[in-house]
């Protein structure tokens, strides 16, 4: 293959990325939205989880959000599953049903950041949507519960839901040493405690880059054999929500999708959904028209930098990154790393601690071209892990004026 | 002879168990076991300095920010060290302090909302306290959107929270226009408004000549720190929960907070006396060790051989506050008082903010570039920050380009560490002889517990 010929360094940037395909035709939205009808048709017959069924609309009121917030979140929430817009009032009933789904979420070698970060959403909040609304019967962080009551809940639980709820997993799981986790007062390891809750749950949801891949624990010494979900769960439908904290607004997307079809999204090959991880941060990134400009910070603090340039040469991972943290961003919609001049450190790909996190450049990384296997092999099972010094230095200004073509393809496109 | 009986109380809070041994129906020893280990000083060895900086703040998904802030000072330190004097631009210091603000608030108000209150309503039937049962209960709520309105603040000059990684060695790297400043004061403003009607129940600058706690009571109009003194008062919480009567804050984060440390008389604080000791640890100087008396992944931390508590109550004393030099007079480093220091601060810093944003000069830079690469440089250094939970210690060591050694020290290995051959930590020292499992979890959660943060 001739890397660093033009129209390969074309092919790969301009490689449409988006696997979801936006418009599959009428007789296709049709058929869903029939589906769909019918599944929330028998949500609605269904009993609440809890006991007392909490109105919806109450509690709009009571967290002083009108119906226009409300609305404004089913818009969003309906773009960002790539339905169209005739799906927002089926949107709007699925956050009204919610509560007829149980949720335990658990903790094993986390940080608690994906929690918080969830927290800290809103719009509605999802504090109300999903800790109210949506029943959580297990919840380290905020239950009030602690001790014995604790693992009496989750036990309960288990046995009241079985093969009905949604697990949540948060942190990794270390394989290579199971004192690194093992807790409770019939001690489980974290190994154990997974895969018994998972096997009677619904399905499993890792959230976070170390319950999908392992994350920092499993950085390289990976001192404690730190694993994710996947590695240790069989048999299960699984779904990946990385990056680091996950995008609380992936993990709602995932929770309406299951709602709404009471099946999973669809996956990419690393099972992560494919709306939210269907293509690059490049793609959407607000400082993309200076990367195509070829108009990058060459030095924090540099005019560049000023003037918002591209991040690129500070080590961005932006083109290898699959996310959609550029349209979304964090705490409800205020910014996002490359917002502040730091660039992306591909937080959503397996591995990013040892390949991508750095500021390095690529020109000073191990990242490795995708030789043999091909760009588009790769792009799907690496996230796109290429380019090298090389590429960079004689790439920058071909690349750039190949990304010019992009934009009329993207368009034809749509 | 009374018999002696175990009971282990799991997850007390996040991952913390507490084993307790009772005699007569009061608890004889206590011991805090931090169960979950990740192994990040291993993580760092042999991987390029810099790479500390986006890995660090994953240790809490929490305080991750002071974990950058300590970071990026200890990288600071190393060009110090190594004679190149680093320049860092008045502007990049107001952005780290406001950043780094914004993260202990979120943290005390969440705490003090999600974790205190509730507690309460386990010890005391009172319908009045509905308001502050988890989920449902209306101040819950409050106490949660506005912890989660301040962390904009981090998101506006970081970019993100958790997780943010813009602080670099010689500034950071955001450029704030003047209309982020603005969206960051009026947020600073709301919280503040929140923070005097809702918690202090009186205007700001009354609250700070407030001396007592009976002024206090008796001039703040009906508020959650007014209805939790007096519950404190009612089960006698200002009475229980005390350590060791011993400080030690880390930093400075002017005018509020002040280094140092103190027994009886306060002193400068040396780093040459924080010493740890691993013999109750599973880690140790050699590697790893499961031998039947060691019980916790945390290391204890001795400051000249002794138990110290660092904390929001630390900093008050060391500081000098008249109102707490007072309190800890009156009712020693109780619960009641240790509790209090933690929505003290909370003022104290948005009052900071306030000023800090006004000073913030759009035009200055974020950044001046070293004069060398860190590759270049070589040795050891420290990196200090004062967290939610007190004081955290960096080390590093690095040798031909790459981080030969991390050390890292957080608050929470202080407090809530385990034993050392002669001493308690403080939050063991705290618990014994409290009379009830309720009791001990609550004293245990005065200290603002992290579990990933003991261990890291
Ligand atoms: S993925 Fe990130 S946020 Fe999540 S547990 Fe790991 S370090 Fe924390
Ligand atoms: S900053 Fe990063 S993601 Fe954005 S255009 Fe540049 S390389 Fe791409």
């Amino acid at each position: 293959m001739q890397f660093f010929e033009r129209e390969h360094l074309r092919s790969i940037f301009t490689k449409p990325t988006n696997y979801i395909n936006t418009n599959r035709g009428k007789e296709y939205y049709d058929n869903l939205y029939k589906k769909m009808e019918k599944r929330l048709n028998e949500l609605k017959a269904q009993q609440p989880v809890r006991e007392a069924e909490i109105k919806f609309q109450e509690l709009l009121e009571t967290w002083e959000l009108s119906r226009r917030d409300f609305l404004k979140w089913v818009s969003a929430t309906t773009a960002m599953l790539m339905l169209p817009p005739q799906f927002e009032p089926l949107v709007a009933q699925a956050a009204e049903v919610m509560n007829r789904v149980p949720i335990i979420w658990i903790n094993i070698q986390d940080c608690a950041g994906n929690t918080e970060a969830l927290l800290r959403r809103a719009s509605p909040t999802v504090d109300e949507l999903i800790l109210e609304y949506l029943s959580v019967e297990y919840q380290e962080v905020i239950m009030a519960a602690a001790g014995d009551q604790a693992e009496e809940n989750l036990h309960k639980a288990v046995k009241d839901f079985d093969g009905k709820y949604l697990l949540f997993v948060e942190g990794s799981i270390p394989v290579g040493m199971p004192e690194a986790f093992t807790i409770g007062r019939h001690p489980k390891t974290g190994v154990e405690h997974v895969k018994h809750l998972a096997e009677h749950a619904a399905a499993v949801i890792a959230v976070g880059a170390c319950a999908c891949f392992g994350g920092v624990p499993a950085a390289h010494p990976n001192p404690t054999g730190a694993v994710g979900v996947m590695d240790i769960v069989k048999g299960k439908p699984i779904v990946n929500i990385p990056a680091c904290p996950a995008n609380p607004a992936n993990i709602t997307g995932v929770i309406i999708h299951y709602i709404l079809t009471g099946e999973l999204p669809e996956l990419d090959s690393l099972l992560r959904p494919k709306f939210a991880f269907g293509y690059r941060i490049h793609d959407n990134c607000e400082r993309r028209a200076h990367f195509d400009a070829g108009e990058f910070v060459e030095e924090w603090g540099d005019e560049g930098a000023k003037n918002n340039f591209c991040l690129y040469k500070m080590g961005c991972k932006g083109p290898f990154t699959f996310n959609n943290c550029s349209i979304v961003r964090y705490n409800e919609g205020t910014n996002w790393p490359i917002g502040v001049g730091r660039g992306c450190i591909g937080c959503s790909e397996p591995d990013f601690w040892d390949k991508y996190a750095t500021e390095r450049p690529l020109a000073d990384s191990d990242i490795q071209p995708p030789g043999l296997h091909g760009v588009e092999a790769a792009v799907d099972e690496v996230g796109l892990g290429l380019l090298t010094a090389t590429v960079i230095g004689i790439g920058v200004h071909a690349v750039a004026s190949a990304i010019a073509g992009k934009k009329d393809e993207t368009n034809e496109e749509q | 002879m009374a018999k002696i009986q175990k009971t282990v109380l799991n997850r007390v809070e996040g991952e913390i168990e507490l084993k307790l041994l009772w005699e007569n129906g009061r608890i004889k020893d206590a011991f805090i076991i931090a169960p979950n280990f990740r192994g990040f000083e291993f993580i760092l060895e042999g991987k390029p300095p810099l790479d500390a900086l986006v890995i660090n703040p994953r240790i809490c998904g929490i305080c991750g920010h002071a974990h950058l802030i300590a970071t990026v000072k200890a990288l600071e330190n190393l060009y110090e060290n190594a004679g190149e004097n680093i320049e860092i631009p008045e502007k990049a210091k107001l952005i780290r302090d406001l950043t780094l603000s914004s993260e202990i608030i979120q943290n005390h108000l969440r705490w003090f909302y999600l974790s205190v209150l509730p507690d309460f309503l386990k010890l005391d039937k009172n319908p009045k306290l509905r308001k502050y049962q988890p989920i449902k209960g209306s101040q819950w709520r409050k106490g949660l959107d506005y912890s989660s309105k301040i962390v904009k603040v981090v998101a506006i000059f970081g970019g993100q929270w958790p997780h943010t990684s813009y602080a670099i060695p010689g500034g950071v790297t955001s450029d704030p226009t003047t209309f982020e400043v603005a969206e960051a004061i009026a947020i600073v403003s709301s919280v503040l408004d929140f923070y005097e009607k809702n918690i202090l129940g009186m205007p700001a600058d009354k609250y700070l000549s407030v001396k007592n706690l009976d002024e206090y009571l008796e001039n703040a109009k009906s508020s959650d720190l007014k209805a939790f003194l007096n519950l404190c008062l009612k089960h006698n919480l200002h009475k229980v929960g005390k350590a060791y009567h011993r400080f030690l804050t880390v930093c400075d984060i002017s005018p509020s907070i002040s280094k140092g440390t103190t027994k009886r008389k306060r002193k400068d604080f040396d780093i040459n006396k924080v010493k740890e000791v691993d013999a109750y640890s599973f880690l140790t100087e050699k590697g790893f060790s499961f031998d039947k008396n060691r019980y916790s992944w945390a290391k204890a931390v001795r400051y000249d051989g002794l138990p110290y508590e660092t904390s929001p109550l630390a900093r008050r004393i060391n500081n000098r506050d008249e109102l707490f030099l007072n309190l800890v007079n009156d009712f020693k480093d109780s619960y009641m008082v240790r509790t209090w220091a933690r929505i003290d601060e909370v003022l104290k810093l948005l009052l900071s903010m306030k000023k800090w944003l006004s000073q913030i000069d759009i035009k200055e830079t974020s950044y001046i570039k070293p004069k060398k690469d860190v590759k270049e440089l070589e040795g050891k250094a420290f990196g200090f920050c004062e967290a939610a939970r007190g004081s955290l210690i960096h080390e590093i060591q690095v040798k031909e380009g790459k981080i030969k050694k991390y050390n890292i020290i957080t608050p929470s290995t202080w407090n809530l560490g385990p034993r050392c051959p002669d001493y308690l930590s403080p939050a063991e020292k705290a618990i014994k002889g409290l009379k009830s499992s309720l009791l001990a979890e609550m004293v245990l959660r005065s200290f603002d517990v992290c579990s990933v943060c003991t261990t890291h």
